[in-house]
């Protein structure tokens, strides 16, 4: 089924397929375009539609028979292109070097079309086989889809050829550095003749009419007009060069941080497979029922920036319209997006508002000795705790272990300091956050850690942890190893490796292996033999 | 295409485009035409390839003040555009006539 238009062409009443009849209306759309600057341009493409009239009623047997697409076809061919109706003479060569800026133009190719026909339109633009732009866009697809993103904008951005003249235009001077050169060092020089014009007009001002020096003043006003233009576009194809190159960086880090692409920490050796962004969200830190509208907000809010970047960038570099609608839908759903992440961020911010801390000071008297051994866990313990983990994230100076069971593991905190009585002691500082302080109570109790005293002998376990599908509100824990005036403290050796694995004090690494006795000043180096 | 052809070619198109106004002024100087009328006539010599070619031309010539034209009814159809010479039209044809004659005569002598 077709449908038929009924239109009049100068006077006489036709009826046309719809296919016939977009294509004429484009066919004289680009006359029309092409006769605007030509004096009388109007009165040509009248006369010219009137001739398609005639041809067209010469070619149907009867004003009741339908124009099909054949007919268009027909009449166009008789008629010809508008670049073939040029006349050349003296202006037309002036004219038509200037018109050379815009003579190649951006189109999708619908001859070759596999999708949009982006990829043919761009091989014909930059005259490359178009074999090597299709691989290239999917190749780029794996670099975090930014083909896919390249690819729509082009064709939401680009016109489809879809009359001879514009595939005409599509396949015309191929842009390269060689043409870019030659039309600058032509824009150079006609500059120095207009120049060297205006100045010898300038001169002969006081002897001529004021006539010549006003239409050397209009030359001179219409090279720096056309100077300015190709600086302009100059600038435009360098800052669009920028957007796209910064858009295409931006979400291949995008994709590969949200998307849990590469390991966020790299151990000596081995390295945690990190966890996306989202999985983060949803395991560790938002309570439901606010995740996946959280997720898809936050998504939006880093996402539609990057693909206006990328949107923009292809835009100026090859001179394409606005596109408002775009422009503004983009720029609704951003404000949408970041007023509910913000909300939901503030909501989410509230199951931090209380804090609850707990201290327990546990006197190690069972000691006879006066050297107290300090140690970790086996390392071979966080190696498997490790190895088990989804991923790591730190927030602030607290590194936390993410398991793939959802334990949650954090890190406990380790300071040394001397002790007012005669006992070694041992205090673990415990605090968490909740809505309320209930609820901090509450999660305060399931937060376990661990210490083992055998003898004289302290273990200390480096990770404390939660209970299954706890979320992150902020839990710390923190031994203190008091150590009493003139007692010793050993630092085993194997927690060399622990201080440099972790956030603990960097100095302290020094301090593995070696005994340490509490003097008036703080701990002391005791040297052994 | 090769260099000679390109320049064959460019000097055959402003050939054409002299020799058709002229034919287009002297097809107008038999008789008053409308576009069509001088269309088919062109075409009938094969000196127009497209049709499209002939409304720049004709525009042009009638801003330069050797046409000018009325509209006149048609029994077959809408009115149509009915070009004559101006007085510095038929001029203008004179001149090219004969130039034309004198450059015909040019050329066949140099190459017969």
């Amino acid at each position: 089924m077709k449908k038929t238009f009924s239109i009049n062409i100068n006077g006489l009443l036709f009826n046309i397929d719809e296919d016939a009849f977009e294509k004429l209306t484009s066919y004289l759309k680009t006359l029309k375009k092409h006769f605007k600057n030509t004096e009388g341009g109007d009165d040509i493409v009248t006369d010219i539609e009137a001739r398609i009239a005639e041809i067209l009623k010469i070619r149907l047997k009867n004003l009741q028979q339908i124009v099909g697409i054949s007919d268009v076809d027909y009449a166009i061919e008789t008629l010809g292109q508008p670049f073939e109706m040029d006349e050349e003479n003296e202006t037309g060569s002036a004219k038509k070097s200037k018109r050379s800026y815009s003579k190649k133009r951006i189109f999708r190719d619908p001859d070759n079309q596999i999708f949009g026909g982006v990829a043919s339109g761009l091989a014909a633009y930059f005259n490359i086989d178009l074999v090597i732009i299709r691989l290239i866009f999917v190749l780029s697809i794996l670099i975090g889809g930014v083909g896919i993103i390249i690819y729509l904008t082009l064709w939401a951005l680009t016109p489809y050829a879809s009359t001879t003249a514009e595939k005409i235009e599509m396949e015309g001077e191929t842009v390269d550095i060689k043409n870019i050169e030659k039309k600058v060092r032509e824009e150079l020089e006609s500059l120095k003749d207009r120049f060297q014009e205006f100045s010898n007009e300038a001169g002969d001002v006081m002897k001529k009419k004021r006539q010549d020096s006003v239409s050397g003043l209009n030359q001179f006003g219409r090279f720096l007009i056309n100077t300015l233009r190709v600086l302009f576009r100059a600038l435009a194809i360098l800052f669009g060069l920028v957007f796209l190159i910064t858009g295409i960086a931006l979400s291949i880090t995008f994709a590969a941080t949200y998307l849990g692409l590469t390991p966020t920490i790299h151990f000596d050796e081995f390295s945690v497979e990190a966890i996306s962004f989202p999985a983060f969200l949803n395991n560790y830190i938002i309570t439901t029922p606010y995740e996946l509208v959280l997720n898809i907000a936050l998504f939006l809010v880093i996402f539609i920036p990057i693909v206006g970047l990328i949107f923009n960038g292809i835009r100026l570099i090859f001179n394409l319209g606005r596109q408002k609608i775009f422009g503004i839908s983009a720029v609704v759903l951003w404000v949408l997006a970041t007023m509910v992440a913000f909300t939901l961020s503030v909501k989410t911010m509230e199951q931090f508002k209380k804090e609850s801390k707990q201290i327990i000071v546990n006197t190690l008297d069972s000691i006879q000795s006066d050297t107290l051994n300090l140690s970790i866990y086996n390392l071979k313990y966080y190696k498997e705790l490790e190895e088990k983990s989804s991923g790591s994230i730190y927030f602030e100076d607290d590194e936390l272990m993410l398991s793939s069971d959802d334990i949650f593991y954090g890190n406990s905190g380790l300071t040394f300091s001397k002790a007012d009585g005669e006992d070694f002691e041992l205090i673990v500082r415990t605090s968490v956050r909740g809505e309320n302080t209930a609820e901090a109570k509450e999660r305060l109790r399931s937060t376990k850690y661990h210490f083992e005293l055998e003898d004289n002998n302290l273990e200390i376990d480096p990770y404390f942890t939660l209970r299954l599908n706890e979320k992150w509100r902020d839990q710390k824990v923190t031994f203190d190893v008091k150590v009493p005036e003139g007692k010793t403290l050993f630092i085993d050796k194997e927690t060399r490796n622990y201080f440099q694995w972790h956030y603990w004090h960097h100095s302290r690494r020094s301090m593995s292996g070696k005994y340490w006795t509490m003097t008036e000043d703080g701990l002391e180096e005791t040297i052994t033999n | 295409m090769s260099k000679e052809k390109t320049i064959s070619n460019s000097i055959g198109t402003q050939m054409r485009k002299g020799v058709l106004e002229l034919c287009t002024l002297a097809i107008i100087s038999e008789k008053d035409a409308y576009a069509s009328d001088i269309i088919d006539t062109l075409k009938a010599s094969d000196l127009i390839v497209v049709e499209g070619t002939l409304y720049p031309m004709l525009t042009r010539l009638k801003n330069e003040g050797m046409l000018s034209y009325r509209w006149e009814e048609s029994t077959s159809g809408p009115p149509r555009k009915y070009y004559q010479l101006t007085d510095e039209g038929k001029e203008t044809l004179n001149r090219l006539k004969e130039s034309w004659e004198n450059l015909t005569k040019a050329v066949n002598h140099i190459i017969h």
